[in-house]
């Protein structure tokens, strides 16, 4: 007799290549098979009986899904990549900091050293690091399936809690992100009650700078805060072609939750949430301003 | 490329070649204890949040609780039970010693965990300072001590294994 805790028994694949990976994923598709890579995130919610997938196909060890590679304008990182990888890779602290910087944020360094940037995307957990990073950097997916391959945009993949647009049979291979301008001010800002615990409130911010403070090609990711990750539009509207004040900081990130319905749960309230979000998004963009070389004059938003 | 349930795995545990049948479902953990009778590592949370479980495989701390041990075949892999040289109590490891000394633990619990998570980060160069420690010990949780003592103690094991491999001057 199989007790009802741990997970749920399940066949075990271990494939060597994508393609390989691919084939199992449409042989067993009957019985739910999915993706294991570093598996933080899907065993927890094995153990939970959350997910009962029949067959899990390991990916972990896929040559073609490790490693990346830096060109002039954009990073490609194979899926099985583990968090920690890129974290520690000196290259990505020089090319993209943004990449360095939210990579630090997911969890703890023992998750990190197993945790995948392909599996935490292709998990899309709502408060969760990875996806909202993609999201707010427009970056993309290389996908595999028994189609064949394609890419993905963020804006297109994540779709809602725990759900992407991956059709059955397609795994991803690869992520790509810009490399940002000398002129792109960046930022991540996160609250959460631990250290290490998933966000209760994120935001992360791209902005551009021309030569006469204008703010030009805003982003901002709200993330923790409702269903998955999701560009804050109204507050991105407030600073497109504004010039540049702390001021209009100031309205911007009044604005931060007006695209999103943003709920509470034991951890925190909506209120809470929607009042760190203010703040947290006053915050990031003053950062990413100053990284820019320009000081504002520094007042915490009371609400 | 077959479908099982049952498997044979071999690994390699505090140096030793072992050998381990187990389901595909069966956690690292719970092979390490149940099959390979190394209870020192423990299962707490189950969910990778307490920390009690970590565990080097392959050279880095991991939450044994959150890999499948068919995932660990071919690996290497450190418990507590191999930070001790021999059985003898008296050749603690560094580490352990620098516990002890500091009175870092009291029901003793989370202690494999603190342990694994501090060795695996002073082999990384861990800064002998109290916020550098504070935050890369954040995964492994506490009840008893309140985490000063434990603070103190790897603060004193890194900074000595600095003084025996001092880190090499950036160029």
């Amino acid at each position: 007799m199989v007790r009802p805790v741990k997970p749920a028994p399940f066949g075990y694949i271990r494939v060597a290549t994508a393609e390989q990976a691919v084939g199992a994923l449409v042989e067993h598709a009957d019985v739910d098979a999915r993706v294991i890579s570093g598996g933080q995130s899907l065993l927890p919610m094995m153990g939970l009986r959350l997910s009962v997938p029949g067959v899990l196909v390991d990916v972990s060890r896929v040559e073609s899904l490790r490693g990346w590679s830096l060109a002039h304008d954009h990073v490609r990182i194979g899926a099985a990549v583990r968090a920690r990888e890129i974290e520690l890779a000196t290259e990505f602290g020089d090319a993209l900091p943004l990449l360095t910087a939210t990579v630090g944020w997911v969890s703890h360094p023992e998750i990190r050293n197993r945790g995948t940037i392909g599996g935490s995307i292709a998990h899309a957990d709502p408060a969760a690091e990875l996806p909202a990073l993609l999201l707010a950097m427009d970056g993309a997916v290389e996908v595999l399936g028994p189609q064949g391959a394609r890419t993905i945009s963020a804006e297109r993949l994540l779709i809602g809690p725990y759900a992407t647009s991956l059709e059955e049979g397609e795994l991803i291979t690869a992520i790509r992100l810009p490399v940002l301008g000398p002129w792109t001010g960046w930022a991540i800002e996160e609250v959460a009650r631990r250290n290490g615990d998933f966000a209760l409130v994120g935001v992360i911010v791209l902005v551009d700078l021309d030569g006469r403070s204008v703010c030009t090609n805003p982003r901002i990711v709200l993330f923790g805060v409702g269903g998955q990750a999701v560009r804050a539009r109204a507050a991105e509207a407030a600073l497109e072609g504004q010039l540049l004040t702390s001021e209009l900081l100031e309205t911007a990130a009044a604005l931060v939750t007006s695209d999103v319905e943003v709920s509470g749960d034991i951890h925190g309230s909506a209120d809470y949430r929607e009042r760190v979000a203010v703040t947290l998004l006053d915050r990031a963009l003053r950062s990413a301003v100053e990284r820019l070389g320009h000081r504002l004059p520094h007042q915490e938003i009371v609400s | 490329m077959t479908l099982q349930e049952h498997l044979q795995i071999d690994l390699r545990v505090n140096g030793r070649d072992e050998h381990a049948v187990v389901e595909s479902r069966t956690s690292l953990a719970d092979a390490l204890r149940h099959d390979l009778g190394l209870t020192g590592t423990h299962v707490g949370c189950e969910q990778g949040v307490c920390g009690s479980c970590t565990v080097i495989v392959d050279g880095t701390a991991v939450r044994s609780c959150l890999i499948l041990a068919v995932q660990a075949e071919g690996c290497d892999v450190r418990t507590v039970e191999g930070l001790a040289s021999g059985s003898d109590p008296e050749n603690l490891h560094p580490v352990q010693a620098a516990l002890w000394e500091r009175h870092g633990l009291q029901c003793g619990f989370c202690t494999p965990g603190v342990l694994m998570a501090a060795v695996a980060a002073i082999d990384e160069g861990l800064e002998p300072e109290r916020e550098a420690v504070r935050e890369r010990m954040s995964g492994v949780l506490c009840r008893c001590t309140g985490y000063q003592s434990i603070i103190d103690a790897i603060v004193d094991a890194a900074e000595m294994a600095r003084q025996q491999s001092p880190p090499k001057a950036m160029d």
